[in-house]
């Protein structure tokens, strides 16, 4: 009885000082690859609890060994937009200009049910008031409503730190060209933006960090 | 990117004390098996009493070892080691002698198990 005790004070503080380690992004909105940490890390945390059989230190060993994968693969994610691809996957487009792209239900195996449930969770009553909405990698869905008159209309992203959305940049009627051109104007290439948005109007540019200590942004057109 | 170095201050905690029980567990383990080897070639040589006071001291060994054992190893496994080795001085006699080499190679058997358990991949 006294070792399940004190086997529950030490799990206990072991992981939430694994959880603390890891970071805010494991406490708010989980990816794939975050969300299996979270479960191995309960998991292995309740066997210890459970299991008095198991040994202390091979268990908590576990525990730290998660949370090292956790941050060194979410590091090498912020490095590397590949890798974070790889491991996050890249939000689809499920409504365009107020229409349901069926394709890309099917291939996200959600139901029209389903995506109509989640926007009225957003207090959207219809799709065709959306203007872009998109299943982000951690199943949520984002929307950007469409402009009431007289008023601008939302930001697109159009290249995300190497990403480029595709359909964003045929939707607002520009293509790859206009894409070169504008960065060209601003002297940068694709590799060096962190962000860029555009909603037909209006450019918001935010260049890569290129200093240790600092963004040299190239904000606002 | 401070998270990273409190990462790597892990792992390294980590690798030292894998290491630390790793080497803990080797000389425990060998210091163990070699003095079951000695009891049981004094049993051979029909020196009982000595065999009886070497058989209890490997017992008390593996008592000691048995409290930072606990810490890496499954505790069944312990308990089974402990068990056999508090029987082996009661086998040592010149009537039961068949017994205790019986018993002399399922301590052993079981000491290996322990190894296995930390050491095996799978």
């Amino acid at each position: 009885m006294l070792s399940a005790v004190f086997r529950t004070v030490v799990v206990y503080i072991t992981v939430v000082g694994a959880l603390r380690l890891m970071g805010k992004r494991q406490l708010g909105e989980l990816q794939p690859s975050e969300l299996v940490t979270t479960l191995l890390v309960s998991n292995v945390a309740s066997i210890c609890i459970d299991e008095p059989d198991l040994p202390l230190l091979a268990s908590l060993g576990l525990i730290f060994l998660l949370t090292i994968l956790e941050i060194f693969s979410s590091t090498l994610a912020c490095l590397s937009p590949a890798y974070a691809r790889i491991l996050f996957g890249k939000p689809v487009t499920v409504i365009r200009n107020g229409k349901i792209i069926q394709s890309a239900l099917t291939r996200l195996r959600i139901t029209a049910g389903d995506l109509t449930e989640a926007l009225r969770g957003k207090d959207v009553f219809s799709p065709e008031d959306v203007l872009w909405g998109v299943v982000e990698p951690n199943g949520h869905i984002s929307t950007a409503l469409k402009p009431a008159p007289g008023e601008a209309p939302p930001m697109l992203p159009i290249l995300v730190d190497d990403a480029l959305f595709q359909e964003n940049l045929d939707a607002l009627d520009v293509d790859d060209e206009w894409l070169d051109r504008v960065l060209t104007e601003h002297q940068m290439s694709r590799k060096e933006v962190l962000l860029f948005l555009y909603n037909g109007k209006e450019i918001l540019l935010v260049q890569k960090k290129t200093t240790p200590k600092g963004w040299s942004g190239k904000d606002l057109q | 990117m401070n998270r990273n170095w409190y990462a790597v201050a892990l792992l390294l905690f980590l690798s030292i004390a894998l290491w630390v029980a790793d080497s803990y567990l080797q000389n425990s383990t060998h210091q163990l098996n070699s003095a079951l080897d000695h009891a049981y070639y004094l049993a051979e040589s029909e020196n009982y009493t000595e065999a009886q006071r070497e058989f209890q001291a490997a017992a008390q060994l593996a008592e000691r070892c048995s409290n930072v054992w606990v810490l890496v190893i499954r505790r069944n496994l312990i308990d089974q080691l402990n068990q056999t080795l508090a029987t082996l001085p009661a086998y040592t006699s010149k009537d039961n002698f068949a017994d205790l080499s019986v018993e002399t190679a399922r301590a052993k058997t079981q000491i290996r198990q322990i190894k296995q358990s930390f050491f095996g991949w799978f």
